[in-house]
């Protein structure tokens, strides 16, 4: 009996809390996913860097879990609250305490174990899916593979365990201090007021000055790159963000209130007043959820916006520091061993060599010196017809020089100098004076000069005597290259550079003179792979739950508000009108807290431009990775906010 | 011993320091085993948290309350459950069923977790459902009876665990007249045919004359007692409201 009661219990809940049993099935079977995906060997073999995926899957769960904890934990008390009166029933009938907490944990059990058994299937399914995108961004084959893994079944359950037990507790804890009084009286407490009303302009205004000083602060904090940023600050300017959120959230319900009453305009216009009495009242009933909630939207827009600027720099990075298929600066001697090399695997297209010439007085170095440029201490020089042999091996345009000028090609750290006067004329160590044709940071590649973060082309016949720093032998070749040929090529020029790991492959460690396309693609990929994954992963579950919290706490007021759209209509209010005040409330309940959000990550991604902005194709291109993290964000909360919508309207209406 | 209820000096205040409001203001009475008692007074006189203080969902500010031997007042926490199942039964205005329940199974439910076992339970419930009359409703769910049919099966429920006293809070409260009515004729019946003690709360004047005797409260204190003796319904229906306009309650409460 004790059992087929918890077990009906269920089967109500089932129906009541269907949107929250979709999100928890969702949240494991993601969960249960990235435990298959980081233990599959055909994904670990993909590039050397995936090892690291696996830790930082693990890193990253410890947040999903305590973010699913939240949800679960939440929707438990939310379930209890509900039907307090069920439970003051139980009690009064004289059931004790602790059988009820039995029933009740029988009955949250029987949910989570429902949610978990859909979630492997659908996680198996979520795997191929994965499995797939990574294979392809790899460009491997890919086949449907099954496997089971004893690893991913036994972590998942262990999250599963930690995740229920802490609810559990909570929940016990929360029942034994219970009164019977507070059950069955539960439904005739109102609203709550607002404490420190008095103060309530003054918290709001505190509270985004303290945004504002925060988001300054750590704009302060990224001035350049080459200027490391301070990981306590950044840590502060964390902490005083979330409490500015906690502070506005607390008192923007009621502000927004007073806004409406102080305006007589507004206040008598339509349904304006209902509206935002009925929000306000609300808001400050959860403002420390909507709060938790806000965070929760900020720190997953932020997410989305990271994942923007890395997918974003891993696919610039290939193209500057990988231009050509194999980069290789020696002497000059040992170039025919590594054609050889390369001709027994690939097809040389092209291969061209050219020589870096130096410039001891550093007339260069010493005007950028204050900015980080690389460990050679003198300049680079290159000549003009090498030059331009490089750019055409990329496709781009030549360019002339008359025997008075020079160009400096810089990395687009530089670009502060771009104007700069004791750059407008030099003087070589052997005495020749040029001017400065052009400055330009338009693709520029480490690998033309390695060691240094510009190079100095000068017409042919002003290197003559100056001494050679290095040979450097490009090549291009038909198919894409390989990690494989970096390591034979790393091996060959260096062999003490490589070792075996546990795998049985020769891994070997990058020497920054010899660069391999293909070598730099596999690393790239593994991070962007990574890093998007991982980005993508914690937005999806904190926008799913977020969701769910705000779908669940609306529905469950259509009975209350109910009642007050029948007075609506009592009062004269034509049905369409009731429907368009349904919408316009839940829209701002759904919306309102989204606004500041998205206010704080705009502005932390501007501020993260200014490092990675080098790293990109453009300074503006963080705009376009914002507005796509919005565009994903949004997806997945309007499927919350629509289907609220439709059963907040079937329930008022039924 | 005849007593099944003492109450000695009860009080009960709320608020704080500053402003303290005397739900129940030093009241002392009686119930005997086998009687039919109605506490009525206006809205805000004390008698839900009378009702409460007795069924141990209140705690009391001083005095005793005596259900058989036990002081109630002095119960621990978790001790009042199993004293809530072996001592008291309780009908409320809105019915208090479970809905994932059957009819059967909301009357049984004390029992049932109380560990009985089912060959026991089934004929106890039978026999009880048969004289409230609403023996063919067993297996519907709550939600597809009548109210009065509910509060009946609150009755039901509140007397297969032969409870020492049964507590009903405006059991009509939700009710048609009809079904008011053919309540409180089932109350009536339990009260003299099955001999159970009943204590109801009430601010209807109608309902209150199919009991035995009458408490009046104001502001938390015991206003008049009277008794129907050997007056007729109609007579002490009219006795009622001649109390009731002394009391100065407000007429919409007491019709």
């Amino acid at each position: 009996m004790f059992c087929k009661l918890a077990l009906r219990n269920a089967k109500r809940s089932i129906k009541d809390y269907i949107i929250y049993l979709i999100t928890v099935t969702v949240a494991f079977s993601f969960i249960f996913a990235f435990n298959l995906l980081s233990d599959a060997k055909e994904i670990l073999e993909l590039s050397s860097m995936m090892e690291n995926f696996k830790l930082v899957m693990y890193v990253v769960n410890v947040f999903i879990i305590f973010v699913v904890c939240f949800l679960i934990n939440y929707t438990t008390k939310f379930m209890f609250q509900k039907r307090s009166k069920e439970f003051g029933t139980y009690m009064l009938l004289g059931i004790e305490k602790k059988k009820i907490a039995r029933m009740f944990t029988l009955e949250i059990l029987i949910l989570g174990f429902i949610s978990l058994l859909i979630s492997i299937g659908l996680g198996y399914i979520l795997n191929i899916l994965m499995t797939y995108i990574i294979m392809n961004i790899f460009s491997a084959p890919f086949k449907v593979n099954i496997t089971f893994s004893l690893t991913a079944f036994l972590l998942t359950f262990l999250y599963f365990g930690i995740i229920y037990l802490i609810v559990l507790f909570f929940l016990r804890r929360r029942i034994s201090k219970l009164k019977i009084h507070d059950l069955i009286y539960y439904e005739k407490k109102n609203e709550r007021k607002l404490r420190f009303k008095e103060y309530r302009g003054l918290i709001l205004a505190i509270s985004l000055f303290l945004g504002i000083v925060a988001l300054d602060t750590f704009d302060k904090q990224f001035t350049r790159v080459g200027v490391e940023p301070s990981f306590g600050v950044i840590i502060i300017c964390l902490l005083l963000i979330i409490v500015s959120i906690y502070g506005v959230i607390y008192t923007v319900g009621d502000f927004f209130l007073s806004v409406v009453i102080n305006n007589k305009k507004i206040k008598y216009r339509k349904d304006n007043l209902f509206v935002a009495r009925n929000f306000s009242a609300k808001v400050r009933s959860m403002s420390f959820t909507l709060g938790t909630l806000t965070v929760l939207i900020t720190l997953t827009l932020i997410c989305l916006n990271m994942s923007g600027l890395f997918k974003g720099m891993f696919e610039y990075q290939i193209d500057t520091y990988a231009p050509y298929d194999v980069m290789i600066a020696s002497n000059e001697e040992k170039f025919g061993e590594f054609i050889d090399i390369i001709d027994n695997d690939f097809t040389i297209e092209e291969s061209y060599t050219y020589n870096t010439y130096k410039n001891n007085n550093n007339v260069v170095k010493n005007v950028l010196d204050s900015a980080d440029s690389g460990w050679r201490d003198y300049d680079q020089l290159i000549k003009l017809s090498d030059y331009n042999k490089l750019l055409a091996m990329r496709g781009m345009e030549q360019v002339t020089l008359n025997d008075d000028e020079y160009i400096l090609h810089v990395n687009r750290g530089y670009e502060d100098f771009r104007n700069n006067k004791s750059l407008a004329s030099i003087t070589l160590d052997n005495g020749i004076t040029l001017k400065q044709k052009l400055f330009t940071s338009y693709k520029f590649t480490s690998s033309w000069a390695i060691g240094s973060g510009y190079i100095v082309v000068v017409p042919d016949y002003v290197v003559e005597n100056l001494e050679v720093v290095e040979n450097h032998l490009v090549i291009n070749t038909k198919e894409e290259t390989t990690e494989k040929l970096a390591n034979a090529l790393v091996y060959a020029a260096a062999s003490d550079f490589c070792e075996e790991n546990e795998y049985g492959y020769t891994v070997c460690y990058n020497l920054s003179n010899v660069t391999v396309r293909g070598q730099e693609i596999a690393n790239n990929n593994g991070m962007m792979t990574i890093s998007l994954f991982v980005c993508y992963y914690v937005a999806i579950i904190f926008t799913t739950i977020v969701g769910t919290i705000l779908a669940i706490q609306t529905l469950s007021d259509a009975t209350v508000y109910k009642y007050r759209y029948q007075v609506l209509e009592k009062l004269g209010v034509e049905k369409r009108e009731v429907n368009k005040t349904i919408l316009k409330q839940l829209a701002l309940f759904f919306f309102l807290p989204i606004v500041y959000p998205i206010i704080i990550s705009f502005f932390s991604i501007r501020s993260l431009n200014k490092i990675f902005k080098i790293a990109l194709v453009s300074d503006t291109s963080y705009l376009g990775y914002f507005a796509l993290s919005l565009v994903i964000f949004f997806g997945i909360y309007l499927i919350y906010f629509i289907a609220t919508y439709f059963s907040y309207k079937k329930n008022i209406n039924d | 011993m005849n007593e099944v209820l003492r109450i000695e000096h009860l009080k009960k205040y709320y608020g704080n320091s500053n402003n303290i409001t005397k739900a129940i203001d030093d009241i002392s009475f009686k119930i005997n085993k086998g009687e039919f008692v109605a506490v009525m007074g206006a809205s805000g006189s004390g008698k839900t948290t009378l009702l409460n203080t007795i069924a141990t969902i209140d705690n009391v500010t001083s005095g005793h309350i005596f259900v058989g031997d036990v002081d109630i007042t002095k119960l621990k926490e978790k001790d009042t459950s199993k004293f809530r199942k072996d001592n008291l039964g309780f009908v409320f205005q809105d019915f208090n069923l479970l809905d994932t329940l059957s009819i059967k199974e909301n009357i049984a439910l004390s029992l049932i977790i109380g560990g009985k076992r089912i060959e026991e339970i089934d004929p106890l419930v039978k026999s009880i459902a048969k004289k409230l009359g609403i023996l063919d409703i067993l297996d519907k769910f709550p939600y597809e009876v009548s109210g009065g049919q509910k509060q009946r099966t609150a009755c039901c429920r509140a007397l297969i665990t032969k409870p020492k006293l049964i507590l009903a809070d405006e059991p009509t409260g939700a009710l048609d007249s009809k079904s008011s009515r053919m309540l409180l004729d089932t109350m009536d019946e339990m009260n003299r045919e099955m001999n159970a003690t009943i204590m109801m709360v009430t601010h209807d004047a109608f309902s209150a004359s199919f009991c035995k005797r009458i408490l009046f409260l104001k502001d938390g204190k015991i206003f008049n007692e009277i008794y129907l003796s050997e007056k007729s319904r109609k007579e002490f229906f009219n006795e009622i409201l001649d109390v009731l306009t002394l009391l100065g309650g407000d007429l919409s409460d007491v019709l």
